[in-house]
C-alpha cells in the first residue's frame, strides 16, 4: 500500500493551482489539460467519496460522528488505490477522538502543505466567499472555524474545521507525525521550477526537468485563467465571479486599508515571523 | 405480535414498528416476503466478494456495520436480522433499515432501486434522481404540496409488468432538512426528527393519501447543479439515457459484491426504453424551488 499524498492548505494558498500542475504532469500531454478535469486530486471532505465507500449516507450522520468515521475512509481508500493517490484537504489536523486523528498515519504517505502570505489570503478568501475583506480577516483569526458545520441542511461537503489561519498551518506543521513538505505560494511563483521539483522529488514521483517544466507552463496563471474565461471552473464558488482571479503577491496592498492590515499582523504575528511572511523588525515582507 | 406491512410490493414482517400503515389482514398460509427480526449478525462475513468500510457485500448476502447503531445482516432476499448495539435508539435503528438495510434487500430480489424521489401525475410516475444534496426530495416534497400523489423518497423501487416499468411505492414519508421545510411552509415542530436526539435538523414528513399502487413510469429527471446562473432541462437520448441511471442506483457499491449487475443494466435500459430522461440543472446558489417546479411541470404535463 501506498499511502496518501495529502495536499492540504487553508483556502487560497495555491493548493488549486498545485492540483493543476500536478494533473498535467501526470497527463503528460501537449496542450493543457482542462481545469475542470481534476479528478485525479478529489477533495477529502467530498460528499460521494464518503457516501460511496462507507454503505450509508454522511447525510443521515452527525458532523461528529461523519467526522468519527473519516479516518477508516481514508484508511480504506489507501488500501484500495491501485496507484499514488493525492488528496486535497482543507481541514486542519485535528484529533476526532482521543488517539485518533482526522487524518491517520496509516493511510498517510506524506504531505505537502501550501502557505501563502495571509494578507494576499484574507483578500483572495473574501472575494472567493462573496463577502467583505473584515469578514475574511474575522474568519482567519477565528480558532473555531469551519466550513458546512450548520447542522439544519445538506451542505455540498462534510464538515470542515479549519480552525485560524495560524493553527491551520501549526496543526499541520507541527503535529503532523508524518513527512510534511512546507511550499510557499510565493516560492511557487518566483522560483517556480525549483519549488514544484521539490514537490514532486518529496511525493515520489519520477518525472525529468523537462516533463516538470512543461506542467508549470501548463498551469501558468495566464492559462488558467483563459482556461476559466472559456469553459468555466466548476470548483468556483458561486458567490465569486471568477475562482483565477489576480494570483498575484502582495496585491493586498491595494486592497486592505492600514486597520485590516494591522489586524491581521496582529492576530498571526507569530506564524507570519516564523514562515517568513515578517521581518525581524516585524515589517511585512510580501 | 410483529406487525405486517405493504412496502415496496413486498409484504413484510418486522419486530420494529416501521413509518407506514400496518397490513390488518396478512396473507393467509404462506410466509411473508419479507421478516425483520432481531438476532445475531456476524461481525464480518466470510470471504465477501466486496468490501467497503463499513458494509460487506457477497452474493445473497449484505453485512452493515453502524457505530453506536446496530449491525444488518440482510440474507437471500427475504431477511434483515438487527444486533442493536447496546443503548441504541429504535428511531436510529430505523434509519438505517429503511435505507441501506432494505435497499441491499432490494438488490438481493433483483429490483430496481434508484437514489431518487417520486410523485404520480395522471397516471404515470415522475421520478427525481441524483447524488445526495441536489433537491431530489425537495422536489417530491413541493410536488406533494401542490397536490400531486407521493410515491417514493429516497429509495425508489422499479419493477417491470410485462416490460414495462413500474415505480412501487415506498415508505409513505420524506426525510427532509429544516430549512427545506422552511422554504415549502411546513412546521419542523409538528414532526418527528430522523435521528434521536442528534444534532441534526432532519425530519419524517408524512404523506398524505399514499397508495400501495405501481405506476408506470413516465418521466425521469437527473438533477445537477451549476455554480452559473443556468437553468435548464435537456432531453437525453438514446443509450445517454442509461449512465445517468446506472450512476444514480442506489447504493450502486453493493451490486459489486452482491452481483446482478447484468439484470441492473437490462432494468435500466428498460426504463431508458419507456421513459422520458431530463438532464435538469440548477444554479447552487440559493433553491430557487418554484420556478424549478414550473420548469420541471411544464415538462411532465407535456
Amino acid at each position: 500500500m501506498k499511502g496518501i499524498i495529502w495536499l492540504a492548505s487553508y483556502p487560497k494558498s495555491g493548493n488549486t493551482w498545485f492540483r493543476v500542475f500536478l494533473t498535467n504532469l501526470l497527463r503528460d500531454a501537449d496542450t493543457p489539460a482542462s481545469i475542470n478535469e481534476l479528478e485525479s486530486t478529489p477533495i477529502a471532505s467530498a460528499r460521494g467519496v464518503f457516501d460511496n465507500n462507507m454503505g450509508f449516507e454522511a447525510s443521515d450522520l452527525t458532523a461528529d460522528e461523519i467526522d468519527r468515521l473519516r479516518p477508516e475512509l481514508y484508511i480504506h481508500l489507501a488500501e484500495n488505490a491501485t496507484e499514488q493517490l493525492f488528496m486535497k484537504i482543507h481541514d486542519a489536523y485535528t484529533d476526532v477522538a482521543d488517539n485518533m486523528s482526522l487524518i491517520p498515519h496509516a493511510a498517510t504517505g506524506g504531505a505537502l502543505y501550501f502557505i501563502r502570505n495571509p494578507l494576499d489570503v484574507a483578500v483572495s478568501f473574501a472575494h472567493h466567499n462573496g463577502s467583505d475583506y473584515d469578514t475574511s480577516i474575522t474568519r482567519m483569526a477565528d480558532k473555531a472555524f469551519a466550513f458546512c458545520g450548520k447542522p439544519d441542511r445538506l451542505h455540498n461537503q462534510l464538515r470542515q474545521k479549519l480552525l485560524s489561519w495560524s493553527n491551520h498551518i501549526l496543526s499541520w506543521v507541527d503535529s503532523a507525525p508524518f513527512p510534511v513538505c512546507l511550499l510557499r505560494y510565493e516560492d511557487m511563483k518566483s522560483q517556480p521550477l525549483e519549488t514544484f521539483t521539490k514537490a514532486i522529488r518529496f511525493a515520489g514521483l519520477d518525472y525529468t526537468r523537462e516533463q516538470i517544466s512543461k506542467a508549470i507552463d501548463f498551469s501558468l496563471f495566464d492559462v488558467v485563467q483563459q482556461l476559466e474565461e472559456a469553459e468555466g471552473f466548476r470548483e468556483k464558488n458561486s458567490a465569486s465571479s471568477r475562482f483565477f482571479r489576480k494570483g498575484q503577491i502582495g496585491s493586498w496592498r491595494e486592497e486592505l486599508n492600514e486597520t485590516q492590515a494591522k489586524r491581521i499582523v496582529d492576530d498571526h504575528r507569530e506564524v507570519m515571523r516564523r514562515f517568513g511572511y515578517l521581518d525581524e523588525n516585524g515589517k511585512i515582507i510580501y | 405480535m410483529d406487525d405486517t406491512y405493504h412496502i415496496f410490493g413486498l409484504e413484510i414482517t418486522s419486530v420494529i414498528s416501521l413509518p407506514a400503515t400496518p397490513v390488518l389482514d396478512p396473507r393467509p398460509d404462506t410466509d411473508p416476503d419479507v421478516v425483520i427480526t432481531y438476532g445475531e449478525a456476524p461481525e464480518a462475513l466470510k470471504n465477501p466478494k466486496f468490501k467497503g468500510v463499513r458494509f460487506q457485500a457477497d452474493p445473497g448476502e449484505f453485512l452493515l456495520r453502524v457505530d453506536g447503531v446496530a449491525r444488518y445482516h440482510v440474507q437471500e432476499g427475504c431477511r434483515i436480522t438487527i444486533l442493536p448495539e447496546a443503548g441504541a435508539n429504535e428511531d436510529d435503528i430505523l434509519v438505517f433499515l429503511m435505507g441501506s438495510a432494505m435497499g441491499a434487500l432490494l438488490h438481493q430480489r433483483n429490483i430496481l432501486a434508484l437514489h431518487a424521489g417520486a410523485i404520480a401525475v395522471n397516471g404515470g410516475s415522475i421520478i427525481f434522481s441524483g447524488p445526495s444534496g441536489i433537491g431530489k426530495s425537495t422536489l417530491a416534497a413541493g410536488f406533494h404540496r401542490r397536490g400531486y400523489a407521493f410515491l417514493a423518497d429516497d429509495v425508489c423501487a422499479i419493477t417491470t409488468d410485462n416490460g414495462h416499468p413500474l415505480v412501487i411505492p415506498g415508505f409513505p414519508r420524506l426525510k427532509l432538512w429544516a430549512d427545506v421545510l422552511k422554504k415549502i411552509n411546513a412546521d419542523k415542530n409538528t414532526l418527528k426528527s430522523v435521528r434521536w436526539g442528534k444534532d441534526l435538523e432532519k425530519y419524517f414528513l408524512p404523506a398524505d393519501g399514499f397508495s400501495n399502487t405501481p405506476v408506470p413510469i413516465k418521466s425521469v429527471f437527473i438533477l445537477e447543479m451549476t455554480n452559473t446562473d443556468k437553468m435548464e432541462i435537456t432531453t437525453l437520448k438514446g443509450a445517454g439515457k442509461i449512465d445517468p441511471l446506472l450512476d444514480n442506483t442506489y447504493r450502486r457499491r453493493f451490486l459489486e459484491g452482491l452481483g446482478g449487475k447484468k439484470d441492473h443494466f437490462r432494468q435500466c435500459a428498460a426504463v431508458a426504453a419507456h421513459a422520458a430522461v431530463y438532464r435538469t440543472v440548477r444554479p447552487d446558489k440559493g433553491f430557487l424551488l418554484d420556478e424549478l417546479m414550473d420548469m420541471v411541470e411544464a415538462r411532465f404535463l407535456s
